[in-house]
């Protein structure tokens, strides 16, 4: 790119003594006035030879990590390097543009301007700011403009980097309390006697271990059992795990206000937590389902690169004032089995019982209970910060 | 977008390294530019107050903060000082007027040193130190002033580098503190509990902002390179400047560098001067002109070896009025007439002479005078008086004059019988007898002792009336018998006013200076009826042996007698001897004085005579440019049409021969004493080594004394207690042959090693690296104490770092752990 010149504010001065002296010295016809004013032009104009020479030196890039969740700081590096073997520069500006990549986005563009303090000549130099981007979805960095005066401060050279990447802001993602935790145990406690246990084939084998009262006869292992001369039954890891469905209702209003916009980045919030945490833990499968502008069903084994994948996904997901509620539910449906626990999200409080409702109208025999001890969240409600903190 | 909260700690509260240094330039330059106006006073008290000030407002004001200026106060102190120089304004002339606003600019300068310094004072100090150099140029002309002009660029080119690069940092960290709005700083990072959870998703616009590490920020890194650059740049500029000054066009005419009322007042005497005014004048010493003399069969410089007699105004008429004596030229003074064509004379010498700034028409030169081809046309010579002068001098443009003339005055280096034929004056034949009777008036009344008193003399050396060069050299004689006439300046003795003061400089006081002396023989003469007259101009004793001319100054002005000589007492062998021409026999009864000139003694000091000589390469080929000298002006009229100068004195070659001659001065044996050349130039050979020398090894122990002198010892490398677990930290990585650079800060440190970390240990390993040096920047810049649960993370941290960087079984040395 071809640098822009302009004189800066201290260059304006310096060009109005220049004048003075010049008019002083052809007016008073003074041979030292002449020479004062050479002395005053040559630096003006070196000013503006070296920073053309010093713009086009330098080689800037920037480093940042490519994916954040949202009111998470980034840090973003700004590294230049002076391809000049011996010209070192000081005083070095780099400015960069914030702005969210989305065009129906009105949002001005954040500038930040870093200072390089000096890049000796042939090295590179680096510094680092620091950026907070609150808002789910993509944003896009640059182009960064490199901005020096060096070494007067008089002429002020500007050019452009093409230079631009993206960042993609997943839903913030919260802290459970241990309320939520609790009223999920707790309803796992009730049902414990009456829900089948799994088989053989659903869980890996662990270990052996005495016999309990409740134990199926069918885990007995035989052979420990004759060694030890006491009953023995196998244990399986995952016998106690659930899967988990989260369907998320991200309605707003068709003019929604402030208010509507953070109660579906809210929801989005609390289901990405939840994901999060039930990835974390592992040995689960997750259904994720968002009835938005359309319908996002996400069907996976639980682990810490799902989680990471999903909150990506979820970066992208978009509200609607018609959100595809029976499409939602259909897709989620089908991935529910017996052992499923099911959490319905909602921006709404009146919206909760309907999304129940098309629940049981469109569940089999074996979905129906699952439905019906679904967990309803209604993320408009003040309860909700009793099972979920944002810091 | 609400209101603005400044991040304070953004913005290094300590003087930076930068900043010092720009503190220290710009008093530099306030005290550059003061001298440069010191110079053009010829006063070192402004230099003196000026150093003063720099030194204790450096140290009170700036280093320790004692005391400061409030804005407001400094606003008085520097309108009293206005009122205070207005009143200088008032009262002076153009050249007075210019003086108080260079005291003002001083004045000005002062109160703003004592003010706490930001952006804003430093910009106004550089706006009046540039002001004070505008002002100096115009006052100032010396080549000094060209060499301290020099100093004065580089410094203030380093002066803006450095404000450039704290007016930049300045300038970010100002945006640091504005560019994150209060409410949604709050809504994205500091939302209060009980705040709905909706409202934290409020946050709009991407906040970025730039973190200041005062301890980055506040350096200039690599000062070397910085102060090479600042150099070159200073150079360029130079050459810059050398190629505008020479090439930019000038138009206007010859007043190009002309005196005018900003000017110092020109130099010499006038044509008719008082005897007081020549008293003021031989106290004087400032430069009048340079003489040089050239073989010009070979171009070759001569050196006379005895002074000169530079002949100017020749004054014949005296009168007596009101208490006191003057000498004048004659009413009717014959038109000007050029000069002869130099006769072929194996002992033509050319007399290159350049005359500063003068208020009349006068011109000096050794007599016999000739014209050469080169010779001005417009020089004009009074026929049978021998005084030269410029016809078209207007008095009130003095402007600087170079001409050359022949003379045939020296034989050998010395000056030859002190006797020219009238006709060499431009005189025919004889004086005629009007000519005759002008120049032997005489008063007897008025003078009736100094008659007697020359009667006397003649009688008791018997000397032979009708010879009248005898008379003439007896009478002299009276005046340099030791003893009996002292030669003095001081001239408060008290007289008798009716009394003629020649006449009772004779008879009673017998104290005086050349004038007294030469007026006094005049009469003589005349009482004695031999046609004589006074001769006004200089006997120079001051030979620049670099250049090889002679420095005139207004000290060695001088007045002597000639004395007229019949055709037959004309001593044959004299250059253009004509039997039935008389001639004019000089004589000069000063005591000590002879007519051939005294031998050049060793006077000029060799430093005093190179700045001489750079001062007369600097009005050559610097102040003249562009302007047309006297030589010019004289040539305008010229009948022979010979070529205009151009840029006067602009010969390049001319240049490089006389740069040349300096150079092999300095190796002449005696150039710093007699057969020392040699040594000194060792010595300064000796002096550029160890300077090398220094250079070169400046970086092992200059950070060292710089940290004793200034910032004391770094707690981070002392193993302060506060950061002892970034000392555990950095000796860990030393086992790896990890060390930290002198140049790289804590936080560069750990980028710089992260991959090698990443390599041998993990990711995690690193990532502990980067906490434990964010947490030394908390405990060492930020000052937070560290709690017992971050004591515990950093313990963690490091435990985890060294059981990954050396795991059980791994040999290793672990003598960096402490208690």
């Amino acid at each position: 790119m071809v640098p822009r010149f302009s004189i800066s504010r201290e260059g304006w001065s310096y060009l109005f003594m220049i004048a003075f002296v010049l008019g002083g010295a052809v007016l008073r016809e003074r041979n030292l006035l002449v020479m004062l004013a050479g002395l005053m032009i040559g630096p003006f104009l070196l000013n503006w030879r070296l920073v053309s020479l010093a713009v086009r030196s330098l080689h800037v890039e920037r480093r940042h990590p490519h994916r954040v969740c949202a009111g998470e700081l980034i840090s973003v590096e700004v590294v230049a390097h002076n391809t000049r073997r011996w010209f070192g520069i000081w005083g070095t500006t780099v400015q960069d543009t914030v702005r969210r990549d989305d065009l129906q986005s009105t949002e001005t563009p954040t500038e930040v301007r870093v200072l390089l303090p000096s890049i000796a000549a042939g090295s590179s130099g680096s510094v680092s700011y620091r950026c907070l981007l609150t808002r789910r979805g993509q944003y896009q960095f640059g182009p960064l403009h490199v901005i020096t005066r060096y070494p007067l401060g008089l002429v002020s050279a500007r050019r452009a980097i093409g230079n631009t990447s993206n960042v993609t802001v997943c839903p913030r993602v919260g802290r459970l309390t241990s309320r939520w935790m609790e009223a999920v145990e707790s309803e796992r406690s009730g049902d414990r006697i009456s829900r089948p246990r799994r088989g053989i084939m659903d869980g890996d084998y662990y270990g052996v271990r005495e016999w309990r009262a409740g134990d199926s006869p069918r885990w007995v292992h035989w052979r420990s059992t004759a060694k030890r001369g006491d009953v023995m039954v196998r244990e399986f890891e995952q016998q106690r795990n659930r899967d988990i469905a989260v369907l998320v209702d991200l309605w707003r209003p068709a003019k929604p206000r402030e208010e509507h916009l953070g109660l579906v980045e809210l929801a989005l919030s609390f289901a990405a937590t939840v994901a999060a945490k039930v990835c974390r833990r592992g040995g689960r499968r997750l259904t994720l389902a968002v009835a938005g502008h359309q319908v996002n069903l996400w069907h996976m084994n639980s682990s810490p690169a799902a989680a990471e994948e999903l909150l990506e996904q979820l970066a992208f997901v978009r509200s609607s004032d018609q959100p595809q509620l029976v499409g939602g539910v259909e897709q989620m449906i089908r991935h529910l089995n017996r052992n499923s626990r099911l959490i319905l999200v909602t921006t709404h409080s009146s919206r909760l019982a309907q999304l129940q409702q098309l629940g049981r109208d469109r569940a089999d025999a074996d979905t129906a209970a699952v439905v019906h001890r679904a967990i309803g969240v209604d993320v408009s409600q003040p309860e909700l910060s009793r099972f979920f903190r944002l810091t | 977008m609400g209101s603005h909260r400044r991040i304070t700690e953004a913005v290094p509260e300590q003087r930076s390294e930068v900043e010092r240094r720009l503190q220290i330039l710009i008093r530099v330059l306030a005290v550059l530019g003061t001298v440069l106006l010191g110079l053009a006073h010829e006063s070192l008290l402004l230099p003196i107050v000026m150093i003063f000030a720099a030194l204790t407002s450096y140290y009170f004001t700036d280093c320790w903060r004692w005391f400061s200026l409030n804005r407001y106060v400094g606003y008085t102190v520097m309108i009293i000082a206005t009122v205070f120089s207005l009143s200088d304004f008032l009262k002076f002339d153009s050249h007075g007027q210019l003086e108080a606003i260079a005291n003002l600019l001083v004045y000005v300068q002062i109160a703003l040193l004592y003010q706490t310094k930001n952006v804003r004072i430093y910009e106004q100090l550089g706006i009046f130190c540039l002001l004070q150099v505008v002002v100096a140029a115009l006052l100032n002309m010396g080549f000094l002033f060209g060499v301290t002009l020099v100093f004065y660029l580089v410094v203030a080119l380093a002066a803006l580098a450095l404000y450039f690069v704290f007016h930049e940092t300045q300038r970010i960290a100002a945006q640091r503190g504005s560019i994150i709005p209060t409410h949604e700083r709050m809504a994205a990072i500091d939302l209060p509990d009980r705040a709905p959870a909706w409202k934290t998703m409020l946050g709009r616009r991407p906040i970025a902002y730039f973190e200041m590490s005062p301890e980055r920020f506040g350096g200039l890194g690599d000062f070397g390179g910085f102060s090479r650059q600042v150099g070159a740049l200073s150079l360029a500029t130079l050459v810059f400047a050398a190629c505008f000054y020479y090439g930019v066009p000038r138009y206007g005419g010859a007043a190009w560098q002309e005196l005018t009322g900003f000017d110092q007042p020109t130099v010499g005497f006038s044509a008719e001067p008082t005897i007081d005014e020549l008293g003021r004048v031989l106290q004087s010493n400032r430069i009048v002109m340079r003489v040089a003399f050239v073989d010009p069969a070979t171009n070759a410089p001569v050196r006379p070896l005895s002074e000169p007699y530079l002949s100017g105004s020749v004054l014949s008429e005296y009168r007596f009025e009101a208490g006191a004596g003057r000498w004048m030229q004659a009413r009717a003074m014959p038109s000007g007439r050029r000069l002869r064509a130099a006769p072929d004379d194996r002992f033509l010498l050319r007399q290159e002479i350049t005359m500063e700034p003068s208020s009349n028409e006068l011109l000096f030169s050794v007599a016999p005078r000739y014209s050469l081809p080169d010779t001005p046309s417009m020089i004009r010579q009074r026929p049978g008086i021998g005084q030269l002068y410029l016809p078209d001098h207007s008095g009130g443009s003095a402007i600087r004059y170079a001409y050359a003339l022949g003379t045939t005055a020296y034989r050998h280096g010395l000056q030859r019988t002190p006797i020219v034929m009238h006709s060499d004056y431009g005189g025919r034949g004889q004086l005629s007898e009007g000519e005759k009777r002008h120049l032997t008036q005489f008063d007897p009344k008025l003078h009736r002792r100094l008659a007697d008193a020359a009667e006397q003399e003649l009688e008791q050396s018997n000397t032979p009336r009708d010879d009248r060069m005898q008379i003439a050299r007896t009478l002299r004689n009276h005046f340099q018998r030791p003893g009996r006439y002292t030669y003095t300046l001081d001239l408060t003795m008290t007289r008798d006013r009716n009394i003629d003061p020649l006449e009772a400089f004779v008879a009673d006081h017998r104290r005086g200076h050349c004038q007294f002396f030469a007026g006094a023989l005049v009469l003589m003469l005349r009482s004695q009826g031999i046609p004589a007259r006074m001769v006004i101009g200089y006997k120079p004793d001051e030979f620049n042996t670099v250049g090889n001319y002679f420095v005139v100054r207004e000290k060695h002005a001088h007045a002597w007698v000639e004395a007229y000589l019949e055709p037959d007492q004309v001593p044959e062998g004299i250059t253009g001897y004509d039997p039935a021409g008389g001639a004019w026999l000089r004589l000069d009864p000063t005591p000590g004085a002879t007519e051939t000139g005294e031998p050049l003694a060793d006077r000029g000091s060799r430093v005093g005579e190179m700045l001489d000589y750079a001062q007369l390469l600097w009005n050559d080929y610097v102040m003249d440019v562009g302007r047309r000298r006297g030589s010019d002006v004289a040539y305008e009229d010229s009948e022979n049409d010979e070529p205009p100068l151009g840029h006067a004195g602009l010969n390049f070659q001319e240049l490089i021969r006389r740069l040349w001659e300096a150079v092999a001065w300095i190796g002449e044996p005696g150039t710093f004493g007699r057969a020392l050349g040699w040594r000194w130039a060792l010595g300064f050979l000796l002096l550029v080594a160890l300077t090398a020398s220094l250079l070169r090894h400046r970086f092992a122990w200059w950070p060292k004394v710089r940290r004793l002198l200034n910032d004391g010892p770094d707690p981070a490398r002392d193993g302060d207690q506060r950061v002892e677990f970034y000392v555990r930290f950095e000796q860990l990585l030393a086992e790896l042959g990890l060390h930290r650079a002198p140049h790289q800060t804590a936080r560069e440190f750990a980028h710089s090693v992260r991959h090698t970390l990443v390599s041998r240990a993990g990711q995690e390993t690193a990532e502990a690296a980067e906490s434990l040096v964010a947490w030394f920047y908390d405990v060492r810049f930020g000052g937070r104490p560290l709690d017992n649960r971050r004591h515990q993370q950093i313990e963690l941290a490091l435990t985890a770092m060294e059981q990954r960087l050396h795991p059980p079984g791994a040999e290793s040395t672990r003598w960096f752990r402490t208690s």
